[in-house]
């Protein structure tokens, strides 16, 4: 017999808070089923998903507490966790004015003075903060993804007219001068510079040129759809121009999915103009890998190439078994990259950071319960022939990935399916790489810091 | 975790090294591995060129033994990683534009003299403050006095502190405070942030900006 | 025309945030300067309406220039003379407080003080005929605002009633207020005995004109000077008014002293020196005068009038020029004079919201501290009250400066979009008035407008639809 119960309140937390407090929720002794989520009729889904009833006329901005146990004490008990979580006071805000903390994104940077305003509100807000820090005189990063294209037109149109940047939306990573935004990792300063719309495409590129021995001046986020047609790569010219006008950037690389035609050429010949060279790393069949691309920066700088690039081999490697390839990525280009390379062979390579897979689920690059899944099922598929994941270090990624996947690595050793691991991350990392390709090399990886090899390597094992 | 100085980075990332603790100051502590100096800074701090920032500093006292490299410090129960690397600023200044600052600077002149040069009290010798002025500012200017001034004081440091040594180091290569960048830029109205700086050091770095900027404009 | 590009980004930013508490903590590891906004989301059914207002283009100039406008308004009582003269009203025309409204759902006191008024005017014998007139829609009404000018509490006024005249030069605009008539069993409260009516007319056959013949004497009368000066002495404007009311009897009193016959000079500074509110009816149109210079502006979202007629809330917006945006008016939560209760309270009554709508009054609560005795709370909730408003306004008014605070301005300028945003509604500081016509004062509170009010605004900037 189990007890139900679902109410809305007047409250708010951002989602990740959320998460963390539904997976405390479900932890107590006799919860069977619990949710904690703001309304959106994503969330209301997954609630009926559950088994709960739907919540009379549920608002988005209300807060959705859905528990089921075993009796109705246990119920109630989980409610007055809840509450006693919502009244605990806030986390600290900054002080100066008394106790009334910035309301706004616009009030925040004005009390501040902050050059750059990070915004990873739900997409369909996330257009409101943004414009209010720029009306403010701060440059924008979202973080936030959903945001129509045509909204983000207009903040990159109001922000050139203001001399400020768009990074985003959708942009995960970001640098400047030193200060990592969202997941980044640890660099050192250096000469190249990146423009990125995509935030683990640019991440690996760091992670392969820090293994060189080359820092990074800034890595500016263009977003994911910057240089679509209809955005035209306004930010990507925005920030040719501030990385250029740079004068700790030598070289400048762009890495970026294959972008619409015309804009390619608007770009390539502003970037032309400019007085810093400019690579460009445009992803996609027939066209350079990301390794390949920062081969040909480091050869533009005079520096060698590490050959090879750093690899962890396990002693006793599982022996190859032909089978499918079966690649669960937490980061996009990382997994576009290795279908590339995998071509036609028989594959599934999911992006597990996509929208469809993180409903309700933390992003794999901070929590890896969603991959764990899916590994202990590849080790009971016989059709499989490898796993391949990527691992990706940094600040606000997962603090112990190695921690959570060297279990099911040896359980995938132990059911004789090989696993390769491509690990992005650089030596200053907080998660410190050596330690975790170490851990995962005990379990039975083979890791490698360049993803593309990674993705050919496990090719070699899946089909010969 | 520390945002370090990248002036710092081959102490702090090469091998492990015995470190000690040299000063302590209530918002920074001096560490020094042999000639290599690392000062420990709140976010308050003035920011050295060699300063690695933390949100507290450990509490330990002078002559404590830690360990240093491999990307970590560690020092008593207090052992900590870099998040994050910076880079001193290194200002550069064009002398036809320095017109403004050598005025307001002869102003300030009333201030400056009272002050006695050589040894006096604090963390730096207020004479090695002028010369660190005059080194960074010959740097900005790309005098070619620069080179000259900078092999003769590094020739003499053994005669200074540790401390002051490591910073007269960085001021040969032209790195240095914010505040003092910012009156590099050339900005008279970044005078009164300098002058405020330590007990006497902004006064005299204001003092061997002059002398740098006089002989330059010369 | 573009600027050049932000380059300061560039070297070791201090952040603010929004959203996900994991990207703050990450930041703080990185000893990065940063500084969370407390964010909540806006009201669901707002979101697509408030996109289109911050897109669109038209609004940061247009909000500015609002904003320039009201800081630089100034207020010089020039005149004291009979509404006819000033409004051009005819006998049978009257003017009252908040958005338009009709007889049948007026409340008590706009009905007493409408009846007062009638019989004031001579257009009735006796109320029951004063009634039946009104009833019938053979007189009109219209609100104060209308007309450029504002009335406290019922705020009715007839041609032969005398009002203080005060002009912008700056902007080149005049407002007016009536006399303020004291406590008690007065007309603005709906009370319309016969002391009431002898009071008016004593007030339009003596004090008007003793008034008028003061300034003449002296010159004009810097409203706004007083009104800054206030501000450092305990007074919001709004509900607390002592200060301002002695500071203008100080001006006046030399040249009433020799311009008006001996016996009259002691009721008047008896009048005037016994009524704490007496300056409240200078203070509203001082501040009718800063709201209206930013009126009328294309894509503006500054809020420009807040009014209540004692049955409704009414805003105005920029935007939208004299579009009124009206919800149910709400009672007030405070304090309760003698044997008093809520039940005896009548809904929100009076344009003396205009003081919150420049930037004082109940926004001013920190430099009234004292206030809190009347109204309710603590100290800390009146400092706390002012710094929330920060959060909803433009701008800080260095003319109208709050000592506590480190001499910092007046939150001024509320913008509509920014109450959607942050829930944080205008909190207005104000008297509560008795259900039943002629009661009186009850009690003080603080009231709060109806989201209503501002959702349907930011509609029509929106949408550009009427209400």
């Amino acid at each position: 017999m189990t007890v139900r119960r679902v109410e809305t309140r007047r409250a708010y937390r951002d989602s990740v808070a959320l998460m963390q407090l539904s997976a405390r929720l479900q932890a107590l002794p006799g919860v069977s089923a619990a949710l904690v989520a703001m309304a959106t009729d994503v969330n209301v889904e997954l609630a009926v998903g559950m088994g709960f009833p739907a919540p009379a006329q549920p608002r988005p901005d209300d807060m959705l507490i859905a528990v089921a146990a075993a009796n109705q004490s246990t119920v109630d008990e989980a409610f007055s966790f809840v509450d006693a979580d919502l009244a605990a006071p806030a986390p600290k805000q900054a002080a100066g004015t008394g106790d009334v903390p910035p309301r706004t994104l616009g009030s925040a940077v004005r009390r501040s003075g902050a050059q750059i305003a990070l915004v990873s509100t739900p997409g369909r807000y996330a257009f409101l903060d943004a414009m209010d820090a720029l009306d403010a005189g701060a440059s924008v990063m979202i973080f936030s993804d959903n945001v129509p294209v045509a909204d983000e037109v207009v903040l990159k149109e109001r922000a050139a007219a203001a001399g400020l940047l768009v990074m985003g939306p959708d942009c995960g990573t970001a640098i400047l001068g030193g200060v990592g935004l969202g997941f980044a990792n640890v660099v050192q300063p250096g000469p190249v510079g990146i423009a990125a719309a995509s935030g683990t495409g640019a991440q690996h590129v760091m992670s392969l040129l820090d293994a060189a021995g080359v820092g990074i001046s800034h890595c500016l986020g263009l977003g994911g759809r910057d240089l679509s047609a209809p955005v035209a790569g306004r930010s990507t010219v925005a920030a040719l121009d501030l990385l250029d006008a740079d004068p700790a950037t030598e070289l400048i690389l762009v890495v970026s999915k294959p972008p619409a035609p015309e804009v390619a050429e608007k770009v390539q010949s502003y970037a032309a103009r400019l007085a810093t060279p400019v690579h460009f790393a445009l992803l996609g069949p027939d066209q350079p890998d990301l390794t390949e691309a920062v081969a040909g920066v480091l050869a533009q700088l005079g520096r060698a190439v590490p050959a090879p690039w750093p690899v962890w081999r396990p002693t006793a490697p599982v022996p190859p078994r032909r089978g499918r390839l079966v690649g669960l990525f937490c980061g996009g280009t990382l997994r576009d990259e290795a279908a590339v390379i995998v071509g036609t062979a028989p594959a599934d390579l999911v992006d597990l950071g996509a929208d469809e897979f993180t409903r309700g689920r933390p992003h794999p690059m901070i929590d890896n319960s969603s991959r764990l899944d899916r590994i202990a099922a590849a080790a009971r598929d016989p059709d499989c022939g490898v796993v391949l994941l990527d691992v990706v270090l940094g600040h606000a990624a997962d603090p112990d990935p190695a921690g959570s996947l060297v279990p099911a690595l040896r359980n995938l050793a132990d059911a004789g399916v090989p696993t390769v691991v491509s690990l992005t991350g650089t030596a200053g990392d907080p998660q410190d790489r050596d330690r975790q390709a170490e851990a995962l090399r005990a379990a039975g990886a083979a890791v490698f810091l360049s993803n593309a090899e990674a993705a050919r390597y496990a090719v070699e094992l899946a089909h010969g | 975790m520390m945002a370090a100085s990248i002036a710092v980075a081959p102490v702090l990332t090469g091998p492990r090294r015995p470190v000690e603790v040299a000063l302590v100051t209530p918002s920074a502590m001096y560490l020094a591995a042999g000639d290599d100096v690392v000062c420990l800074a709140t976010p308050e701090a003035v920011r050295v060129p060699c300063a690695v920032v933390v949100r507290r500093l450990p509490v330990v006292s002078v002559g404590t033994i830690g360990s240093i490299g491999g990307g970590e410090l560690t020092l008593g129960t207090f052992t900590d990683r870099v998040g994050r690397w910076w880079r001193p600023p290194r200002p550069s200044l064009d002398p036809a534009s320095a017109g403004d600052l050598l005025a307001a600077l002869d102003r300030c002149e009333v201030v400056l003299g009272i002050d006695l040069l050589g040894r006096g009290p604090g963390l730096t010798p207020f004479g090695d403050d002028v010369l660190a002025g005059a080194l960074v500012t010959l740097r900005a200017l790309a005098s070619p006095r620069a080179s000259s001034l900078a092999s003769a004081v590094v020739g003499q440091l053994h005669r200074t502190t540790v401390v002051s040594a490591a910073l007269l180091r960085h001021a040969a290569r032209g790195e240095c405070i914010p505040e003092l960048a910012a009156v590099l830029a050339p900005s008279a109205a970044a005078l009164p942030a300098l002058l405020a700086v330590g007990h006497s050091s902004g006064r005299g770095l204001a003092q061997g900006v002059r002398a740098g900027l006089s002989g330059g404009v010369r | 025309m573009a600027e050049p590009m932000q380059h300061d980004l560039l070297h070791e930013p201090t952040v603010a945030t929004a959203g996900v508490e994991l990207l703050d903590a990450a930041l703080d590891a990185q000893l990065v300067p940063r500084l969370a906004a407390a964010w909540q989301p806006p009201p669901e059914r707002s979101v697509d309406a408030l996109t289109r207002v911050l897109a669109d283009p038209r609004r940061p100039a247009a909000n500015a220039e609002a904003v320039r406008r009201m800081l630089a308004a100034g207020a010089v009582l020039v005149d004291v003379a009979p509404a006819a003269e000033v409004l051009g009203h005819h006998r049978g025309q009257f003017c009252h407080a908040g958005p338009p409204i009709g007889w049948d759902r007026a409340s008590g006191p706009l009905r007493g003080a409408l009846i007062g008024a009638t019989l004031l005017e001579g257009l009735a014998d006796d109320p029951a005929g004063a009634e039946r007139l009104l009833a019938s829609s053979t007189v009109d009404w219209v609100p104060c605002h209308s007309l450029g000018g504002v009335g406290p509490m019922a705020g009715v006024v007839s041609p032969s009633m005398w009002v203080f005249v005060l002009r912008d030069e700056a902007h080149d605009r005049t407002s007016w207020c009536s006399l303020n008539e004291g406590l008690g069993a007065v007309l603005r409260y709906g009370a319309y005995a016969p002391p009431v009516i002898e009071r008016l007319r004593w007030m339009s056959t003596v004090l008007g004109p003793a008034l008028r013949g003061a300034l003449r004497s002296r010159g004009p009368v810097d409203i706004a000077s007083l009104i800054g000066q206030m501000l450092h002495m305990g007074d919001e404007g709004h509900n607390r008014n002592r200060a301002g009311t002695l500071m203008l009897l100080r001006d006046l009193l030399p040249d009433l002293a020799t311009s008006v016959p001996s016996d009259q000079l002691a009721d008047i500074a008896r009048f005037v020196g016994g009524n704490d509110h007496f300056f409240l009816n200078l203070v509203m149109p001082a501040c009718k005068l800063a709201t209206a210079a930013a009126a009328g502006i294309p894509g503006c979202s500054v809020v420009t009038a807040m009014a209540r007629n004692g049955t409704d809330f009414g805003i105005q917006v920029s935007g939208c020029g004299d579009t009124w945006f009206t919800g149910p008016a709400a009672v007030p939560r405070g304090l309760y004079l003698g044997a008093y209760g809520p039940d005896d309270a009548n809904p929100d009554i009076g344009d003396s919201a205009i003081t919150e709508t420049a930037g004082i009054g109940g926004f001013a609560m920190a430099g009234a501290p004292a206030i809190v005795r009347f109204v309710g709370g603590t100290v800390a909730d009146a400092l706390r009250t002012t710094r929330e408003m920060y959060e909803i306004t433009l701008a800080e008014n260095p003319a109208y400066s709050l000592p506590i605070l480190d001499f910092r301005g007046a939150p001024t300028g509320i913008d509509a979009t920014l109450v959607l945003r942050t829930g944080v509604l205008p909190q207005i500081n104000t008297g509560i008035a008795g259900r039943v016509a002629g009661t009186g004062q009850v009690g003080a509170g603080l009231v709060e407008p109806p989201v209503e009010c501002f959702t349907a605004a930011v509609d029509a900037l929106a949408y550009g639809a009427q209400p």
